[in-house]
């Protein structure tokens, strides 16, 4: 659907024409599922995130003004609807991002062994549920701001209007993510400590 | 040292697209010598892959639920705003049985009667109602309509003539929709201001029953924003919407639109029994 098609459909609904809202609920619902499916780590949770996004962007669809994309303006609801369900959920208090970027910074990418050759890590590491757990493993800020950027693709800009951030911060986020991300897959592959070591070689 | 941290963001935003040419060559030329690079380059790049690519399929009820819900909440506000149309239809037909039971003269803009100027007051559509008493005056051959019996409620209110004709029947003359409880309550001014089938001791669940519905495959903007009738039973109220010849309503215990079969006769027969 392009943008125009899109916004054509928004005034319909806008106008009172509730059945148009199905178009875009099909547009948008494998995106919006993922999004879910991945945060939350469950499918029932995520059928229920998903439908709650949905029904809250219907109510609120009348503050859309079409100055941004659609799709931004959406991924903002299911973003916060998420996030607010893992806060309720979890058992841990919620974690200042601040707090964890210390953390994070000190995992130290490190110089690889053989053993550790990318065809290796590749097929020891990546099925989905080893990504799963891995994407539980991160803060909820990080996962959300990963997910954003590969379930769906969106720009740094796109991110950071969703999250209101600027696109540097985004970035940088982003790359955190995944380093903890990966470095936790390599540590799940059983490697042993001294390449977990905190020193940095060669380059 | 310094260069691998460098590096290691640019390696995360070569992903994302957000390289110069320039920088994407500096990038490729160090991950030439750098295995530790390049291991950080094929695990962000293989993670990316699995998140991108193996998308799920949604099940199918997610739309189906979010659709049914959004036509539930549809449903529900309908019956609660009072609406111009259904006040205007109670006017017209508070018109027509004053004219029946010779309260009002025919010709001519007619006097309200103290009953309707009572709902008129309490209305908040004030100005819609007396639009429709005025134009019930006017030297207009539209409303030349108005004047006469049966075919006042065709002209006016087309869709609900039909109920309104079996409602006026069994609703005696004057009294309908004037009835002081009619602007009781703003929430059910609507369903109060339709024509109304009083069905005596009949119990909302036997009216469900006797109704014989089927779950609707109609959508809710269809029906308009005013009941055709609305039948009264011992311990509930229901209103029918009509469309297209056939009888609508909202069934509370399943929560969805039903269809029923039946015809302003049976309604008639309903009352009767």
């Amino acid at each position: 659907m392009t943008q125009e098609e899109e916004l054509r459909l928004i005034r319909r609904v806008q106008a009172g024409e509730t059945e148009a809202f199905e178009g875009l609920v099909r547009a948008h619902e494998k995106t919006v599922y993922n999004l879910a499916l991945r945060m939350t780590g469950d499918a029932q949770d995520a059928e229920d995130m998903a439908q709650e996004a949905f029904l809250k962007a219907y109510r609120s669809l009348g503050d859309f003004r079409g100055e941004s994309k659609f799709s931004v303006w959406l991924y903002r609801i299911v973003s916060n609807v998420c996030l607010d369900h893992l806060r309720r959920q979890s058992r841990r208090p919620s974690v200042s991002l601040t707090a964890e970027d210390e953390e994070g910074e000190e995992q130290q990418w490190d110089v690889p062994d053989e053993r550790l050759s990318p065809e290796r890590l590749l097929e020891q590491k990546l099925t989905r549920e080893a990504v799963q757990k891995g994407l539980r493993e991160l803060p909820e800020e990080q996962r959300q701001i990963l997910l954003l950027r590969e379930i769906k693709g969106l720009s740094y800009e796109e991110i950071g209007e969703i999250l209101s951030l600027e696109p540097g911060t985004v970035k940088s986020r982003i790359f955190r993510a995944r380093k903890r991300l990966c470095a936790f897959l390599l540590q799940e592959g059983n490697i042993p400590d001294e390449f977990t070591s905190k020193t940095a070689r060669g380059g | 040292m310094n260069d691998c941290a460098l590096m290691q963001e640019m390696i995360s935003r070569v992903l994302d697209d957000d390289l110069s040419a320039d920088e994407r060559a500096a990038l490729a030329k160090h991950l030439e010598s750098c295995e530790s690079c390049r291991t950080l380059y094929e695990a962000f790049a293989a993670v990316s892959a699995s998140l991108g690519e193996e998308l799920e399929e949604p099940p199918a009820r997610l739309r189906e639920n979010v659709m049914s819900e959004i036509r539930r909440e549809e449903i529900r506000k309908k019956n609660r705003r009072p609406w111009r149309a259904a006040l205007a239809a109670a006017a017209v037909l508070v018109l027509v049985l004053g004219l029946r039971a010779g309260i009002l003269p025919r010709m001519g803009h007619a006097p309200m009667s103290a009953a309707v100027q009572e709902f008129a007051a309490e209305s908040e559509e004030e100005a819609a109602l007396e639009e429709v008493l005025a134009a019930a005056g006017a030297e207009n051959p539209a409303e030349k309509a108005v004047v006469t019996e049966e075919s006042t409620l065709k002209s006016a209110a087309p869709e609900s003539a039909l109920y309104a004709a079996a409602a006026a029947d069994a609703v005696p003359a004057a009294g309908a929709a004037a009835q002081p409880n009619a602007a009781r309550r703003d929430s059910s001014a609507a369903l109060e201001t339709s024509p109304v089938l009083d069905l005596g001791a009949m119990r909302f669940e036997e009216l469900l029953e006797k109704l014989e519905g089927e779950k609707a495959l109609l959508a809710i903007e269809r029906l308009g924003d005013r009941p055709a009738l609305t039948l009264r039973c011992a311990d509930g109220e229901l209103a029918l919407f009509e469309y297209d010849g056939a009888l609508y309503y909202y069934s509370v215990t399943e929560e969805v639109l039903m269809r029923s079969s039946l015809t302003p006769d049976d309604l008639r027969a309903l009352a009767a029994d």
